[in-house]
């Protein structure tokens, strides 16, 4: 197997006696867009700066290209970096930040003014080579700041939480851009963010943490849909989730509800584990014959534009419903008793 | 009616500025102009004495004024490059280093400026003195054999000049280096940058502001300082405050020295102009803003 870009393992960090990182390992290969998705404190910012050789570890190894990184100077890892405030040199033009690191790399000028130009035909910005950082908008100072990582070609690009900054729909179309770029330049990609919307739509593949380890490693369609903790499942979109019981035959019963998965097949009978369902795979008024159907009360229901968000409830157990909006403009009366249908592949086990 | 109004609301909170201003600054500053162009020191005899610019021409044509002046404006320079040299390390370590640390230094900085200028200078004066402290330990481990002209010299002039202003130095870049972001800094390593070219590209243009702040401060105090020089260098080394000062007692020659005083505030005037000018050209001030 191919030597990887990457390669942590059991890295350990601590800041004052308080342990950030326990034993962290992973592994990113040649293009491919790895994110550390968790809340703040989990340590996936030490993380990062410990692979950037911002922070020094307290143990473990870090490899770029099979060669331990521990002990060199960030200045010599041949990493580009995009920060959540851009860091953009604010005395310097565009141009002049982008050409920062090749003039640091003692390139001749002819060539810098050629990688200058490309970098800024690849952000789409080709025509802000002389604007001071403070003369352009967020989402443009984003495109400078990946263009000066990127023309460097670098090893591994390290982006920061680089969307924070901006706007819902400016952060949007940066997700789109920043994967386009990555993909066309084929670069390694390590980020770091606690937008489970951004790790689903950039990465090739999802690193959920918890408190200084990787709880969750996998592509996104993957970990969302087999969570296989309550804290991943959670963190990575709404869902109800119950406390159940094994009853054999795969079928689990949490209250009054039975439902089928395929997932507790083979568990033994009585076994407790916790059930978890998306809000978005709840059907309501299903086809005669679906299975797993069961009957709620519509507890509340509120039209939300794109889709309407209910609340059912099923024999004193509250369920989370999104349903895709009525043609006709007719929302489900609060007070009115429906029958619905959860997919059993739909249904998700998880432990705590 | 309303104009008259609203440039009153605009001028009232100004007023006690401008009353002071104009009775302690202005009024003071023309009647030192005023001075400078008149042939005699007014007296009962002659109340009214000839307007002339002689004295400016005296002032130039005076061999004596321009070697003052020419160990003014070294004094000054020099003066300025140490403090900075001295001071920038101490205001880049202020913002890096433990509380504790900051307290002792901050301590340490401040200081100077509660203990009043002249029981500053006698302690250098122990120091230096012929057969003082510094002499007698250099004798003691035997470096130097006999007496040493510490005390009136360029250097000694420099050294009491630079302490006594270091404080004000400080204070000032350690906030010019505190604004600089960090990431900044780390952006510039993760490109590749060595230290001594992240100093260079990055903190130096960005805390220039408070470079050029604390140099004018600096000079201006060290170029107009009266007693430290008068202590320190003395006639050894002649500057133009203490021409001033002598014209203006000892030869009850006011309007020469008004003149010299007015040409000495001219003078670092446009020193100011021109460091601060150049200065935002190197940096290009005024197209950027901190994002």
């Amino acid at each position: 197997m191919a030597e990887p870009i990457l390669r942590l393992e059991g890295l350990r960090k601590s800041f004052q006696g308080q342990r950030v990182l326990h034993g962290l390992d992973l592994r990113i290969e040649a293009g491919e867009f790895v994110t550390l998705l968790g809340p703040s404190g989990c340590g996936k910012s030490t993380t990062l700066n410990l692979v950037a050789g911002l922070l020094a570890a307290d143990d473990g190894t870090i490899r770029l290209r099979g060669e331990a990184m521990n002990d060199v100077p960030p200045q010599r890892r041949r990493l580009g970096m995009v920060f959540q405030s851009y860091a953009l040199f604010p005395h310097m033009t565009v141009a002049e930040n982008i050409a920062y690191g090749l003039h640091v790399r003692r390139m001749a000028g002819r060539d810098i003014t050629r990688r200058v130009a490309e970098a800024l035909e690849l952000v789409r910005l080709p025509d802000a080579q002389t604007k001071f950082p403070s003369q352009l908008s967020g989402g443009m100072q984003q495109r400078v700041a990946l263009a000066r990582a990127l023309v460097t070609e670098p090893d591994l690009l390290l982006l920061d939480e680089p969307l924070s900054n901006l706007d819902a729909a400016l952060r949007r179309e940066m997700q789109l851009e920043i994967k386009r770029i990555q993909t066309t330049l084929g670069v390694a990609t390590l980020l770091v963010t606690h937008s489970q919307e951004e790790a689903l739509t950039m990465s090739d593949r999802i690193a959920v943490m918890r408190a200084g380890r990787i709880e969750r490693l996998g592509t996104p369609l993957e970990v969302w849909r087999d969570p296989r903790t309550r804290f991943v499942c959670t963190f990575l979109g709404d869902a109800t989730v119950l406390d159940a019981v094994v009853e054999g035959d795969a079928t689990l019963r949490a209250g009054t509800l039975r439902l089928a998965s395929p997932g507790a097949a083979g568990l033994p009978a009585g076994t407790r584990r916790m059930l978890a369902f998306r809000p978005e795979h709840v059907r309501l008024d299903p086809a005669a014959g679906t299975p797993n159907t069961a009957e709620a009360m519509v507890r509340e229901a509120h039209f939300r534009g794109g889709h309407v968000a209910c609340v059912l409830d099923c024999d004193g157990v509250a369920l989370h419903a999104v349903l895709p909006p009525d043609p006709a403009g007719r929302l489900p009366a609060p007070g009115s008793r429906h029958r619905f249908a959860i997919a059993p592949e739909a249904v998700m086990l998880l432990d705590d | 009616m309303t104009r008259m109004f609203r440039a009153l609301r605009w001028v009232l909170p100004l007023a006690p500025v401008l009353v002071l201003l104009g009775l302690f600054f202005i009024l003071p500053l023309g009647e030192l102009a005023r001075m400078s162009l008149l042939a005699q020191r007014p007296s009962p005899r002659t109340p009214e004495p000839a307007i002339t610019l002689a004295n400016y021409a005296n002032v130039f044509a005076d061999a004596l004024h321009a070697e003052m002046a020419l160990n003014s404006l070294l004094v000054g320079l020099t003066t300025v490059a140490a403090t900075l040299l001295i001071a920038y390390p101490v205001a880049v370590y202020l913002t890096r280093c433990r509380p504790w640390e900051r307290t002792i230094i901050s301590v340490a900085c401040l200081l100077p400026i509660f203990v009043n200028v002249i029981v500053g200078i006698l302690g250098w004066y122990i120091l230096l003195l012929p057969f003082g402290v510094v002499q007698q330990a250099l004798t003691a481990l035997g470096l130097i054999d006999g007496p040493l002209r510490l005390l009136r010299s360029f250097p000694a002039l420099v050294l009491v000049l630079t302490h006594e202003h270091i404080p004000f130095a400080v204070l000032i870049l350690a906030s010019a280096v505190q604004n600089v972001p960090q990431d900044r800094i780390d952006a510039a390593r993760m490109l590749g940058a060595s230290n001594a070219r992240i100093f260079r590209t990055v903190m130096l243009p960005l805390t220039m502001p408070g470079i050029v702040a604390s140099a004018i401060l600096v000079f201006a105090l060290s170029v107009s300082s009266y007693l430290i020089p008068i202590l320190i260098g003395a006639q050894r080394v002649p500057v133009v405050p203490m021409a001033i000062f002598s014209y203006g007692t000892e030869q009850m020659n006011w309007p020469m020295g008004s003149a010299l005083a007015f040409v000495l505030l001219l003078g670092v005037a446009a020193i100011t102009y021109g460091v601060t000018i150049l200065a935002g050209r190197f940096t290009r001030r005024g197209q950027w803003d901190l994002v």
